[in-house]
């Protein structure tokens, strides 16, 4: 594997799993390069799958590091909403920073594993990868992730589930 | 009477995380039992809702200002970045601080080499006849070809990157959509592509990230078959979800299929 070919391929997905877990588009970019720049300071090295796992977890380990205090965390993430991506139009920018906010405030209520799974599994990653970055079995992650989405949809979106499951 | 499945079990069968027999358990419990069936669409629309409602978190990756940052913080010269990644076995596990520069100069030849091909390929996409030209297009039927004038795809295939370093098959998703429709795909790996009928306007590239403004038409969007994750996004809402190849979520009147390995779906945005 080539270092460019893996950095075009992985710091996308990284950079993105950095910002939902930070909520700070600048602080993620900040961890998801450090994770990159250890990956090569340390000469890691395996097939594709492992470095890109290696840099989700060191990444994590990072951003658990700078968000120690949890207050501390909820003040960064209150002060970076969400900031509309493309629309000229004000009042559909209005809802999605107000429905951002929403989607903010619902992965900050989860528990750290809770969003970690919810995370990991939007990435892409198998639930053998999940289970070890949270430390559980890889049978138990199925039930774990349900939990997890039915405890992000309860405060993201209460009625949600109702309506488009029935 | 075999008991319901659990919504954790569902989402292992939807994610393809069950061992063989117990996938194929499932399958077979769900094709008799309408409870679980109504049970795994409330799971599968949970978690579209959890990917949609992510989705507006997202901001572009800068990707070309982190990786000078990232050469510049480990001091590599020019051109060292054109090494090789060892490919350190088959174990699974990364295993820090073994050499991972044995390759020298060798490897940056090599790697000088393959920077050429892919060259040559990115221009191979808008020779006629060209084998990547062949994976963008396809072999779609005559009455489609005529709606995506070749001149016209072809600058809106160099246009929306449409190329790719290898490809394993090609997964194909194929909407028919009124004017105005916005059409977005987010993928992870290999490039994607969308492919629209004349006057479609590219509202962005960016990596990982390519969104079109169409005219009333045929739009089509092609994914490498081998990509491990993307999402169809159709005015704004999350339309089409692909892991590892197969489709997690799509539309009710969505036909066709996917597979690993490629395949094609098409549906009417109203």
């Amino acid at each position: 594997v080539e270092i460019q070919t893996l950095f075009e391929d992985a710091f996308p997905p990284l950079h993105r799993y950095c910002v939902r877990l930070t909520g700070d588009p600048d602080v993620a970019q900040d961890v998801a390069q450090e994770a990159f720049v250890r990956l090569v300071r340390d000469q890691v090295q395996g097939p594709p799958p492992a470095l890109r796992s290696w840099l989700f977890r060191v990444a994590g380990n990072l951003i658990r590091d700078r968000y120690r205090v949890t207050e501390n965390r909820r003040r960064l993430l209150e002060a970076h909403p969400v900031a509309p991506s493309s629309g000229p139009d004000p009042e559909q920018q209005l809802e999605r920073t107000r429905t951002g906010a929403r989607v903010r405030a619902a992965l900050d209520e989860l528990s750290e594993r809770d969003r970690t799974l919810l995370l990991m599994r939007e990435e892409g990653f198998s639930y053998q990868e999940m289970a070890e970055a949270v430390d559980v079995k890889a049978t138990s992650v199925g039930t774990l992730l349900a939990r997890a989405q039915q405890r992000f949809v309860d405060i993201y979106r209460p009625d949600d589930i109702d309506e488009e499951g029935s | 009477v075999t008991a319901h499945t659990d919504d954790g079990r569902l989402l292992a069968y939807l994610d393809r995380e069950l061992p063989t027999d117990e996938w194929a358990e499932v399958e077979t419990h769900l094709g008799g039992c309408l409870t679980c069936r109504q049970e795994l669409a409330r799971v599968r629309a949970r978690a579209a809702t959890v990917t949609g409602a992510l989705l507006l978190l997202d901001h572009h990756a800068p990707t070309d200002a982190a990786w000078a940052a990232v050469r510049e913080a480990v001091g590599a010269a020019p051109g060292d970045f054109g090494t090789p990644w060892p490919s350190g076995g088959t174990s699974g596990r990364p295993d820090a601080h073994r050499s991972a520069w044995s390759g020298g100069r060798w490897a940056l030849a090599r790697a000088a080499g393959l920077v050429l091909l892919l060259a040559g390929g990115a221009a191979a996409a808008v020779i006629p006849g060209s084998p990547l030209r062949s994976w963008i297009f396809g072999d779609e039927p005559a009455a489609q070809a005529d709606a995506l004038p070749a001149a016209t795809t072809a600058t809106a295939a160099a246009e929306s990157g449409s190329w790719t370093r290898a490809v394993d098959g090609t997964v194909v998703l194929s909407l028919v959509a009124p004017a105005g429709t916005r059409v977005e795909v987010r993928w992870d790996g290999p490039r994607a592509g969308i492919l629209g009928p004349a006057d479609t306007r590219y509202v962005s590239r960016e990596d990982g990230q390519l969104e079109a403004e169409t005219p009333a038409g045929p739009v089509r969007v092609e994914i490498p078959a081998d990509i491990r994750r993307a999402t169809l996004i159709v005015n704004g809402a999350p339309s089409v979800e692909i892991r590892d190849g197969r489709v997690t979520s799509s539309p009710a009147d969505a036909e066709g299929n996917l597979a690993p390995g490629g395949g094609a779906l098409r549906f009417v945005v109203r």
